[in-house]
């Protein structure tokens, strides 16, 4: 069931199929479309082992989703240090289960939306879920960058040739705005890579050099790029300032595009903060940590209020996300395990419920070309099911409890109130929370003016509910909203080895001034359960200093 | 009586000037015989180009160093490098002058022979230890440049440009030669190496002290007449015109060919001759020059409409991106330009090979060299419009291509010395990234153009024949074979600079 070569069979199954489909004749759409779903059915199969290699069941072959797993290390750039490594934990794992389910409901729900030019569609969609599996599986820096600037060109296609009115100006924005900020990351890359000069770029190495590493000249060096890092993430999650370019790349892009968009690109800035910047650079973090907080509040709370003003239902959506993404990032900004895991824990629920509720607008987009949400009302009356299904997803993304929005903005907040009081302390909670408030308002409001009411627009008047191709995508993105709400503990379990080290990182290089009387308790409170010794599935000693440099 | 010593002459080692010369004369000959209009001139320039590879290839195998002519010619391996670039340059750029030919009015045997005499000026460059035969190759290619430029006599556009190329070029010759003469009267040495060693001395005190100025001015006018060949703000009025004036696999064939041999002489000045006198001075010099044309390339070229002047513009901001790697003066820094030469080679061959097919012929000359033309491209030619994008991305440096690594290994060289303290190198860095950024504007127009804008009413398919369709192929596959896997170049291209270095060790002791 498990084999070595897992993470790259996951990653290039989907290549294979691109390069497989650009053999087929333009005129056979059937067959390609059939061929790409099958292609990405195939990748979600493969990476289903993933998920049952949890510390509890898999006794003896992996022992903990705290070290990285399945790890292959082959030699790619000698001149440059530059490794083919490939190698998950918990995070990166559960991730990776996010992507191959949303790329194969991304394939499902394209079959009646795209017509024309579907050979080009899919190549694309495929190219785009290596682009993305690969930067969740690289241990490497320069292949990480590689993957990451990847993920762009298929990205910028998808909404170029196949999404709205404005696709021209949208896509172009997408690009030259993470084009921006990849680029400012790579120098704080090679900022890395010289000031450690043992030629390398394996992160595993880098971490255990760096999470520990007081020297001034590093200190200096670090704070220059933490912020190339926090540039180049911070546009992709995206937070407030940098948000620009999200609400024109969603509204324009096709629905699998948004979904991806909102399901997993998103993600990968906040990976990047978890993977790369909080563990290689604990100390620095801790000096940007009440700016971070603050952004992160901000985004809550402005994504919110502008979501409210919207007249699109595609913005909407896509102004949700910011206040969403808020949410998770200051989880993981409030430097503890808690806060850690449920801000991870709320990127997979925020893919899952953000990603369906595009699904519901394409469904409608395609019956009725328009999102305008004037044109909508009283849907509930033509298509029941449709409304029962956007119940759901509604309700998982405001938190309702026993849905999983709600464990992870629960989750979030209990991190949120134990942020150290120098930096501001229950105030990020209660800012917080507001943004749960909001998030409700123009959630329900949506729902109300669109599902609710009388149905006076003749043209819905006739709207076919779900067909089985819906349901069938549609289905397993409920059954999980309902699975994480009430029993997220196998989620857990699979960060919680890693979050705990990451924890513990930034705990040790905490700042004096930053301790506090709650430490103590909390310290009680956090104790984490003693896991087992960490190796790899290689006994690569790389992790091995790893674990050591990132625990006392 | 004493007999009069002639230097042994090892003939292999000019192997390929000698092949490309036989050669040229040949095509010349055929030219004034019927055979012309047939296939034979351009199977026999095929052939001399596949000889001359041959005996680079027997060369690069034989050792590290090797001179001939009393050390006027080095056959180093940086020189072997950079000839086989020329030499692959010339054998796709005559790939894609077939079909080109067959539409436009020009004499194609005279053409090919003129293409080879220029690739043979560039060998003679490339590898020239000596100030005299320096100028005695630039002379041989540009001549013949200037001659192919202007070969559709009957587009006005096309003798504007050979015009223009030819004033401008005769001016920076002027520089050039003009830098030589102060140099060889500082150091009273034509001879690179000599030079580097008696500059050496002139700059510890040993000697008349006003010489000094002498060589700096001597190296300040040979670095400003380099600057023109490579494209370089503010040296580079005559590139737009000229670039769009000339036929197009002219063109791609001097955008690439003058560069390499201009960049390879500059890395040499700069490393052998100057590798440790007068080094804050070029240093700053070049590095400005970079800053300017990294920023004047970049932000013109955002507002071109056609496409053959945005190439041109572009090619002034890579002279940029390679002139950081030779201005960091590390052995990063000289395997970076080397490799990105590489890349800029496979790149601009491949645009201007597709600008080529996608342009028509009219009677008032070349056309279709706007935008617009492209619109539709992708449904019309997929495979075309894909070749295209490679092209364009690999410019823009977005991986897994080429262009990517290339840029990457600059910035490398120019980050370590900006962590070194050197404050220039660190703005290098920043602005030169972030200007990269901003040429992914202008190259992505290209692929929304034709990927993503409807064209109006039919676009008509593009033939292509199948020696262009190939050479356009080779040039895409080939960058992402330097993206994917660059080690193999790399290394090599790492090993030249310790060539360049070990030749001024020998001379210095």
């Amino acid at each position: 069931m498990y084999f070595t070569g897992i993470l790259s069979a996951i990653t290039f199954i989907p290549l294979v199929g691109a390069l497989i489909i650009m053999a087929f004749p333009k005129t056979q759409k059937t067959a390609i479309t059939y061929f790409a779903t099958l292609v990405a059915g195939v990748d979600l199969l493969v990476s289903l082992p993933l998920f049952f290699a949890t510390p509890e069941n898999a006794a003896g072959m992996f022992s903990g989703w705290g070290a990285f797993n399945f790890v292959e290390d082959l030699e790619w750039i000698p001149a440059i240090g530059a490794r083919y490594i490939f190698g998950v934990d918990g995070i990166s794992a559960l991730l990776i289960l996010l992507t191959t389910l949303l790329g194969l409901i991304a394939v499902l729900s394209s079959w009646s939306a795209i017509t024309e030019r579907v050979k080009e569609y899919y190549i694309f969609l495929l190219l785009l879920q290596t682009g993305m599996l690969g930067v969740f599986c690289s241990l490497d820096f320069f292949l990480f960058y590689v993957f990451w600037e990847v993920m762009l060109v298929p990205m910028y296609f998808l909404i170029g040739i196949w999404g709205g009115a404005r696709r021209l100006y949208a896509t172009i924005k997408f690009f030259l705005y993470t084009l921006a900020g990849s680029v400012l990351m790579l120098l704080g890359i090679l900022a890395i890579y010289f000031y450690v000069g043992q030629n390398t770029f394996d992160v595993r190495i880098l971490a255990s050099i760096l999470a520990t590493d007081t020297s001034s000249t590093w200190t200096e060096i670090a704070w220059w790029v933490f912020l190339t890092f926090f540039i180049g993430f911070a546009i992709k999650v995206p937070m407030v300032p940098f948000h620009t370019w999200l609400p024109d790349a969603h509204t324009e892009a096709p629905t699998a595009g948004s979904v991806i968009l909102a399901g997993v690109l998103l993600k990968m800035g906040t990976y990047g903060f978890v993977r790369f910047s909080l563990p290689l650079m604990p100390a620095t973090a801790w000096v940007y940590a009440e700016f971070l907080l603050w952004v992160s509040v901000v985004g809550i709370i402005y994504g919110a209020l502008v979501a409210m003003a919207q007249k699109d239902w595609k913005k909407l959506i896509a102004y949700s996300s910011v206040s969403h993404l808020g949410f998770v990032m200051l989880g993981i900004f409030a430097f503890n395990q808690v806060g850690l895991s449920g801000g991870l824990l709320q990127m997979v629920n925020h893919g899952l419920s953000t990603g369906a509720l595009f699904l519901i607008v394409g469904i409608i987009y395609e019956r009725r070309h328009t999102r305008l949400l004037s044109d909508f009302g009283g849907l509930s009356k033509v298509m029941p099911v449709f409304a029962a299904m956007f119940m759901i997803f509604t309700l998982s993304s405001i938190g309702m409890p026993a849905l999983n929005g709600f464990i992870g903005e629960f989750t979030i907040l209990a991190g949120a109130f134990q942020i150290v009081p120098a930096l501001g302390g229950r105030i990020f909670a209660i800012l917080g929370a507001t943004g749960i408030v909001l998030g409700a308002a123009y959630m329900l409001w949506l729902y109300q003016r669109t599902m609710f009411g009388k149905l006076d627009n003749p043209e819905n008047e006739n709207l076919k509910d779900l067909n089985i191709r819906e349901w069938v995508y549609l289905t397993p993105l409920v059954v999980l909203c309902f699975w994480i709400g009430p029993y997220p503990k196998p989620f857990f379990a699979m960060l919680e080895p890693a979050t705990a080290k990451l924890a513990a990182t930034l705990e040790n290089s905490r700042p004096a001034e930053f301790t506090w009387e709650g430490d103590a308790l909390l310290r009680q409170a956090e104790t984490v359960p003693a896991l087992p010794e960490i190796t790899d599935s290689e006994g690569s000693p790389t992790s091995e200093s790893l674990t050591s440099g990132g625990r006392p | 009586m004493n007999e009069i010593l002639t230097p042994a002459i090892d003939w292999a080692m000019v192997g390929p000037i000698l092949t490309l010369t036989v050669t040229a004369c040949v095509v010349l000959l055929v030219a004034a015989t019927p055979a012309r209009r047939g296939p034979l001139p351009f199977i026999l320039t095929l052939a001399g180009l596949g000889a001359a590879t041959g005996s680079l290839l027997a060369l690069w195998e034989r050792s590290v160093h090797q001179s001939a002519f009393g050390n006027m010619l080095v056959m180093d391996r940086a020189a072997l490098y950079m000839g086989g670039i020329v030499l692959f340059s010339a054998l796709l750029s005559v790939l894609l002058s077939r079909q080109y030919l067959e539409r436009v009015p020009a004499p194609a045997a005279e053409y090919y022979a003129l293409l080879l005499l220029a690739a043979m000026g560039m060998l003679v460059m490339a590898s020239s230890n000596n100030l005299l035969v320096i100028f005695m190759g630039l002379e041989i290619f540009s001549v013949a440049l200037y001659v192919l430029s202007g070969i559709t006599r009957d587009w006005l556009r096309s003798l504007e440009a050979a015009l223009k190329y030819f004033l401008l070029g005769a001016f920076s010759t002027g520089f050039i030669l003009y830098g030589m003469a102060f140099i060889y009267g500082a150091t009273g040495s034509l001879d690179l190496l000599a030079c580097c060693r008696q500059a050496r001395d002139l700059l510890a005190g040993q000697g008349d002290s006003g010489m000094a100025l002498v060589l700096l001015l001597g190296l300040a006018l040979m670095i400003a007449g380099l600057a023109f060949k490579v494209a370089a703000v503010p040296f580079h009025w005559w590139v737009p015109d000229v670039y769009e004036g000339s036929p197009t696999p002219v063109t791609a064939f001097m955008a690439v060919g003058t560069k390499g041999v201009a960049f390879l002489v500059l890395l040499r000045l700069v490393t052998t001759t100057f590798g440790d006198v007068l080094v804050a001075q070029w240093t700053m010099v070049l590095a400005v020059l970079a800053l300017l044309s990294m920023f004047v390339g970049n932000l013109v070229a955002l507002v071109q409409r056609n496409i053959k002047r945005m190439l041109a513009f572009s090619s002034v901001a890579h002279a940029g991106y390679l002139l950081v790697a030779v201005a960091a003066g590390t052995d990063l820094g000289t395997s970076a330009m080397l490799f990105y030469f590489a890349a800029y080679m496979l790149t601009t061959l491949g645009a201007f090979g597709v600008a080529s097919l996608v342009a028509e012929t009219t009677e008032k000359g070349d056309q279709g060299y706007g935008m617009e033309r492209y619109a539709g491209l992708s449904r019309s030619n997929p495979g075309l419009a894909l070749a295209m994008s490679v092209f364009m991305l690999s410019l823009t440096g977005v991986p897994p291509l080429a262009g990517f690594v290339g840029k990457y290994f600059i910035f490398q060289a120019a980050l370590q010395r900006g962590l070194e303290g050197s404050r220039i190198f660190l703005v290098l860095s920043v602005v030169g990234i972030l200007l990269s950024v901003v040429s992914a504007a202008y190259y992505l127009r290209v692929i929304v153009t034709m990927y993503m804008v409807n064209p109006e009413g039919e676009r008509p398919r593009v033939v292509t024949a199948p020696d262009t369709g190939f050479a356009i192929a080779v040039a895409a596959l080939g960058l992402f074979y330097l993206g994917l896997y660059p080690t193999a170049v790399y290394d090599m291209t790492r090993s030249l600079h310790t060539t360049l270095q070990a030749l001024a060790a020998l001379w210095l002791g």
